[in-house]
């Protein structure tokens, strides 16, 4: 049986664990908010962008631009994007799992490079046998376009100079406040499976010719949609430390309630026993006929 | 040369940061880059770069709204007409 001494103090650490979590999640919810926001704006984009890059190179007929080329698959670059702080939950330990079992997959038939995006993913492929060629891990929220810019020059040169034949990028994409979904997308090269549009429909005209325009558009792709993926797995930690803290905080609610019902029975034990030691003093007492 | 009174046509203007229109409209000019061009419902399907200049479009209502894009990409196809502004060139 502990002590009231001891129950009291625990009480008082548990609730300031509790204020901490609370804290926690107000700060989430603020971050939260603002990629939301952000998510959601920018979607239209991102989600267009491709499906015309794609439309756009099927009317043509020809691989026009490097970026569409298809090559078996011997070299592959991973893009692994994770936080970098913990306290959100599963979201890290889940998306590491799927990285794991996707690497396992491909490792047979191709080499493969990870590129690391947030501390934890740094952290985890350092133990690991894997090359990492490139690794950002300080303040990534804050440096998405910087981290953009240089990893899509990066990738360009690489896919193009044909040093990789396929980059794919598994992320946590923000789908609803309960839980990301984590994704596992190709990026290069970019190419469609369906079929191509016959030939029987009206011909587009192209102004100027089909080649520069392609070559206009994807100079923007790779840009843009690193920075898409970094985005959405912002938006998704924020999402997912928001509910990690809320359980935080509810369970050390049910946590006090708990040591406070122990606490007053304890409490309520000792004032009984006192009671009955002064009951039998006063009972002998009475009995010596004091 | 509008016989058809109904039709419509869809405009769609997205820039990274955001969607900038979504609207049925009547009628569309855009910079080219060997100056404007206009779009009107039934148009040929049509891929074409961008210049600078004003995008303006008639709302259905009748009344003009101008937007001012530099550069991107317009894509007409079915009346429906995407136009992607405001990326940001590396070089």
């Amino acid at each position: 049986m502990p002590t009231l001494i001891d129950l009291r103090r625990r009480i008082q650490s548990v609730r300031n664990s509790q204020q901490v979590t609370q804290a926690m999640k107000t700060v989430a919810t603020a971050r939260f908010k603002k990629a939301h926001r952000q998510v959601v704006e920018r979607r239209p984009f991102w989600h267009t962008f491709p499906d015309l890059a794609l439309y756009l190179s099927r009317i043509s007929g020809r691989t026009l631009h490097p970026f569409l080329e298809v090559r078996p698959e011997k070299r592959i670059e991973v893009i692994v994007i994770t936080s970098d702080k913990g306290l959100c939950g599963a979201f890290n330990s889940n998306l590491l799992a799927t990285a794991m079992t996707f690497l396992e997959q491909k490792k047979e038939k191709a080499t493969l490079e990870v590129v690391s995006i947030g501390r934890k993913a740094s952290a985890h492929f350092k133990r690991l046998k894997y090359p990492v060629i490139r690794s950002y891990a300080e303040g990534v929220d804050k440096r998405v376009e910087e981290i953009s810019r240089e990893l899509s020059r990066h990738l360009g040169y690489r896919f193009v100079l044909k040093q990789v034949d396929a980059v794919y990028v598994i992320y946590n994409e923000f789908r609803s406040i309960i839980a990301p979904r984590i994704t596992v997308t190709r990026l290069l090269p970019l190419a469609a499976e369906e079929p191509e549009i016959s030939a029987g429909q009206l011909q587009p005209d192209w102004e100027p010719e089909a080649e520069r325009i392609i070559d206009y558009l994807l100079r923007f792709y790779l840009r843009y949609q690193l920075e898409h993926y970094l985005l959405e797995s912002q938006a998704a930690e924020q999402a997912s430390r928001m509910m990690a803290m809320e359980n935080a905080t509810k369970n050390a609610e049910e946590l006090i309630s708990d040591l406070v019902l122990l606490l007053n029975k304890i409490r309520q034990a000792s004032i009984t026993r006192e009671l009955l030691e002064i009951q039998t003093a006063v009972e002998a007492l009475k009995q010596q006929g004091v | 040369m509008n016989p058809d009174k109904d039709s419509r046509l869809h405009l769609r203007v997205v820039s990274p940061s955001r969607l900038l229109v979504e609207a049925e409209v009547l009628e569309v000019q855009v910079p080219g880059l060997d100056g404007y061009l206009g779009i009107w419902p039934g148009h040929r399907p049509l891929n074409a770069c961008l210049g600078q200049g004003q995008l303006v479009y008639r709302t259905v209502l009748g009344r003009e709204e101008r937007l001012d894009i530099k550069g991107g990409l317009v894509r007409v196809a079915d009346d429906k007409i995407l136009v992607f502004t405001g990326m940001e060139d590396d070089d």
